[in-house]
C-alpha cells in the first residue's frame, strides 16, 4: 500500500551569524555556523519520525524551520503539500509544536492558558471543554488547573506545555525532546501517548538523544550529525542487528574520525 | 478581529488581575501625584500663611513724619528712635551697635535708619535736575534668619510702594486699583473676555497640563509596552504565540490596542491626580477648580486625544522594544525617546502665531500636543481635532503593520 508522505523535507541549510565571544569560546574564525546543512528526509502519515543526534547537531533548529518559527536560507520544506513559506499559516494551523524554548505566561492558569490557546485555533466552547477534560485528565492537570503556572512543579508545567500545543488535535505533532528533564513516570505518560496518537493516525517528529525512546516509538530514524542527515531510514535498517546506541557511536566515530 | 479580541483579553487580563502590577500601574501613579502635590501644597500654604501672621520687631531711626503709618502696619512692631536721640555720630554708632547685636541675637529683625530731614531731601529731589545723589535710607538685617529676612522684605517693598506714590505721574485702570474689593467687578470694564475667571484658570491648566498628561500617557505606555513585548521575548512565551496560526499583524494589533488602553487608564489614574491635587498645589481658592471651567465636549475631546496618544506611544514603545534584548535594554533605548516627547512639548510656545495652521494637525506627537494646549486654553478648532485624530489613526495602523513585519522576522524576535 502506497503511504502518503505529510512532511517532505529538501536541501534544508540554514546558517546563523555567531558573535566574537561565541567565536572565542568555539575556537574559531569563522563568523557564520552551519546549524543544518542540506538535510533531506520524509515522513509518512501515521509515522513517528525520529532526529536523533547529540547536542548542536541541528534538530531543533531543524524542527524550529518545521514548525515556521525560523524560516530556512535555502531548501524547502512541504507539510501536507504546503509550503512552510508561502502557507506559513495554514502550515501552523496543522501543526502543534513543543519545545523548551517555548514558555507559558506564569501569571496565567492552566485553565486559562488551554482556553486561550483554544481561542486562536478558533475552537468552539463544546470542543474546547471535551478536550480540555481530556487531556487534564490524561496528564494529571485536572487538580491543578486552576494554579498559577508560576506555583507548578517543572514537570507539571511541561505537561501543561505539552497539552497547550494540542489544544487544536493537530495532524502532525513536531516535539523537541518532549520526555527531557521529566521523571520516568511522566515520561511514560507521554511516550504512551504518543504511541496512542500514532494509533489515531497522527504524525509525529521528535527530536531526541534518548535511543530508547527512539527504538520504543518511532518507525523511521535520521541520525544529524553538524547539520547533516547520515542516516535515515526504518529503525530495523539502521540498527543493521546492533543495538541503536552502538550503531549511533559506530556512526559517530566513522563521521567524527575519533576512537571509542 | 476575534483573534485581535483575544489577545487585547489576555494583555488586559495580565495587567488587571495581577494585584501588584494593577496597584503599581493603576492606582499608584495617581495616587502618588495627589499624595505629593496635595504635601507641596500644603507645605507652601503653611510657609505663606505663616509669613502673613508673622509681625517683624524693627528700630526705625529718625521716623519721616510721611512714612508714620508704617507705625500702624499690624505687621511690623515699631520702635522709633528720634533725632534727638542720635544727633552726634558717635551717639547713633552706638544705637546701630546695638540693634545689630540684637539682630544677630534674633531679639530685632531689622533696623531702618533715615537720613536726617528726609521728607524735605525727598520733596526736593528731582532725577533730572539734581546733582547730589539721592536719599539713602539703610536697612539692617541678617538673612541668615528667617523672620530678619522676611522683614527686609516687607520694609523694602513698603518703602518702594512710598517711592512709587510719591513719583506716581500716570495710573492704568485706575478704578481697577482702587480696591482690592472691587477688583472683579472693575476689572469686567476693561478687561473684554465673556468668562473673565474661566479664560484665567483656562491659561494656568494650558501652561501646565498639556507637558503633564503627555509625558503621563507616554510613561504608561512605556511601562505597559515594555512588559509585554521585550519582557514576552525574554521570558519565551512570545514565540509560543507566534507558532499558533493567527496572522503576526494581528498579535501586533491585538498588543498595540490593549497595551493603549492599559496606558490610558495609567495616564488617566494620574491626570486625576493632578487635577485633584492641583487647587491645592497652588494654594488656590475655589475658582481654580478643572471641572467647573471644562464642559462634557472638552472632557471627550480630551479623552479622545489622549487615546489617540496611548496609541501612538504605545506602537512607538513596542517598536523599540521589539528590538531589545531585555527589559532593560529597552528602557535604555527608551530614554532619548522620553526627553524628545518632552521636549517637543515645549512646541505650542515654539510655534506661537502659527498653531492656526492645519497642515502642522498633521505632523505625529506634534498635533496631539498642540491640540491637548488647544483644549485646556479653550481655542481648538473641530477640523484641528480631526485632522489630528485622522493622523495619529493612520500613524498607529502602519506602525502595526511594521510591528508585525518584526514579528515575522526571527533575528529580531529571537534575538536575546
Amino acid at each position: 500500500m502506497e503511504q502518503k508522505i505529510v512532511v517532505e523535507v529538501k536541501n534544508l541549510k540554514k546558517t546563523f551569524k555567531i558573535s566574537k565571544k561565541q567565536q572565542k569560546i568555539q575556537k574559531t574564525k569563522e563568523k557564520i555556523v552551519k546549524a543544518v546543512d542540506g538535510l533531506e528526509f520524509e515522513v509518512n502519515k501515521g509515522e513517528i519520525f525520529g532526529l536523533l543526534g547529540p547536542n548542536g547537531a541541528g534538530k531543533t533548529t531543524t524542527l524550529r524551520m518545521l514548525s515556521t518559527l525560523i524560516k530556512p536560507d535555502e531548501g524547502t520544506i512541504k507539510i501536507n503539500g504546503l509550503d512552510i513559506q508561502n502557507d506559513s499559516q495554514e502550515v501552523r494551523r496543522q501543526i502543534g509544536f513543543l519545545t523548551n524554548e517555548l514558555k507559558l505566561e506564569g501569571f496565567f492558569t492552566p485553565n486559562y492558558i488551554f482556553d486561550f490557546f483554544s481561542n486562536m485555533y478558533n475552537i468552539d466552547d463544546e470542543k474546547r471543554e471535551k478536550r480540555k477534560d481530556e487531556l487534564f485528565l490524561r496528564f494529571g492537570i485536572d487538580k491543578f488547573k486552576e494554579v498559577k503556572i508560576d506555583n507548578l512543579s517543572t514537570g507539571m508545567k511541561q505537561k501543561v506545555s505539552l497539552v497547550v500545543s494540542l489544544v487544536h488535535d493537530p495532524d502532525i505533532i513536531i516535539f523537541d525532546e518532549p520526555t527531557n528533564g521529566l521523571d520516568v513516570i511522566t515520561a511514560k505518560t507521554v511516550t504512551d501517548f504518543l504511541i496512542e496518537q500514532k494509533e489515531r493516525g497522527k504524525t509525529i517528529i521528535l527530536s531526541t538523544h534518548i535511543f530508547s525512546l527512539v527504538e520504543k516509538i518511532c518507525d523511521h530514524v535520521g541520525i544529524i550529525l553538524d547539520g547533516k542527515m547520515i542516516e535515515s531510514g526504518k529503525i530495523e535498517d539502521i540498527r543493521d542487528g546492533k543495538t541503536l546506541e552502538d550503531k549511533f557511536f559506530e556512526i559517530y566515530v566513522k563521521e567524527k574520525g575519533m576512537e571509542e | 478581529m476575534n483573534n485581535v479580541l483575544n489577545i487585547m483579553k489576555k494583555e488586559i487580563m495580565r495587567f488587571v488581575q495581577d494585584r501588584k502590577i494593577a496597584f503599581q500601574v493603576f492606582i499608584l501613579p495617581g495616587l502618588m501625584i495627589y499624595v505629593i502635590y496635595s504635601f507641596m501644597g500644603y507645605a507652601m500654604k503653611s510657609m505663606v500663611e505663616k509669613e502673613k501672621k508673622e509681625v517683624y520687631n524693627v528700630e526705625i531711626v529718625r521716623m519721616p513724619q510721611n512714612l508714620e503709618n508704617l507705625e500702624k502696619d499690624k505687621s511690623l512692631n515699631v520702635k522709633r528712635i528720634d533725632s534727638q536721640s542720635v544727633k552726634s555720630d558717635d551717639k547713633l554708632e552706638v544705637i546701630v551697635n546695638n540693634a545689630k547685636e540684637k539682630i544677630m541675637t534674633e531679639k530685632l529683625d531689622a533696623v531702618v535708619i533715615f537720613p536726617e530731614n528726609f521728607d524735605k531731601k525727598v520733596s526736593e529731589y528731582s532725577v533730572l535736575s539734581s546733582k547730589d545723589l539721592p536719599a539713602n535710607v539703610e536697612i539692617y538685617y541678617s538673612s541668615e534668619y528667617n523672620n530678619s529676612d522676611n522683614a527686609y522684605g516687607y520694609i523694602n517693598d513698603r518703602l518702594n510702594d512710598y517711592e512709587s506714590a510719591i513719583s506716581n505721574k500716570f495710573d492704568i485702570n485706575r478704578e481697577g486699583n482702587k480696591l482690592a474689593s472691587d477688583k472683579k467687578d472693575n476689572d469686567s470694564k476693561y478687561n473684554l473676555s465673556e468668562n473673565k475667571e474661566d479664560a484665567s484658570v483656562k491659561k494656568i491648566f494650558s501652561s501646565l497640563l498639556p507637558l503633564l498628561v503627555v509625558m503621563l500617557v507616554f510613561s504608561g505606555a512605556n511601562a505597559a509596552a515594555t512588559e509585554s513585548i521585550v519582557g514576552e521575548k525574554e521570558r519565551g512565551t512570545m514565540a509560543t504565540l507566534l507558532v499558533t496560526p493567527v496572522k503576526r499583524s494581528s498579535i501586533a494589533l491585538g498588543k498595540i490596542l490593549s497595551l493603549s488602553i492599559i496606558a490610558v487608564i495609567s495616564g488617566l489614574s494620574s491626570f486625576l491626580g493632578i487635577i485633584l491635587s492641583l487647587p491645592k498645589l497652588m494654594m488656590a481658592d475655589d475658582n481654580l477648580s478643572f471641572t467647573s471651567t471644562y464642559g462634557t465636549k472638552d472632557y471627550v475631546l480630551l479623552i479622545i486625544i489622549i487615546c489617540s496618544a496611548a496609541c501612538l506611544f504605545t506602537s512607538l514603545v513596542a517598536i523599540v522594544s521589539c528590538f531589545a534584548k531585555n527589559v532593560k535594554d529597552a528602557q535604555t533605548a527608551l530614554a532619548p525617546m522620553t526627553m524628545v516627547i518632552a521636549g517637543i512639548s515645549f512646541a505650542p510656545a515654539l510655534f506661537d502665531g502659527m498653531t492656526d495652521k492645519l497642515g502642522l494637525f498633521a505632523i505625529p506627537i506634534l498635533n496631539i500636543i498642540i491640540v491637548i494646549n488647544k483644549i485646556f486654553s479653550g481655542t481648538y478648532r473641530n477640523i484641528e481635532i480631526i485632522v489630528t485624530v485622522i493622523s495619529t489613526v493612520v500613524c498607529v495602523a502602519l506602525l502595526s503593520m511594521f510591528l508585525g513585519k518584526l514579528f515575522n522576522n526571527e533575528k529580531i524576535i529571537f534575538d536575546k
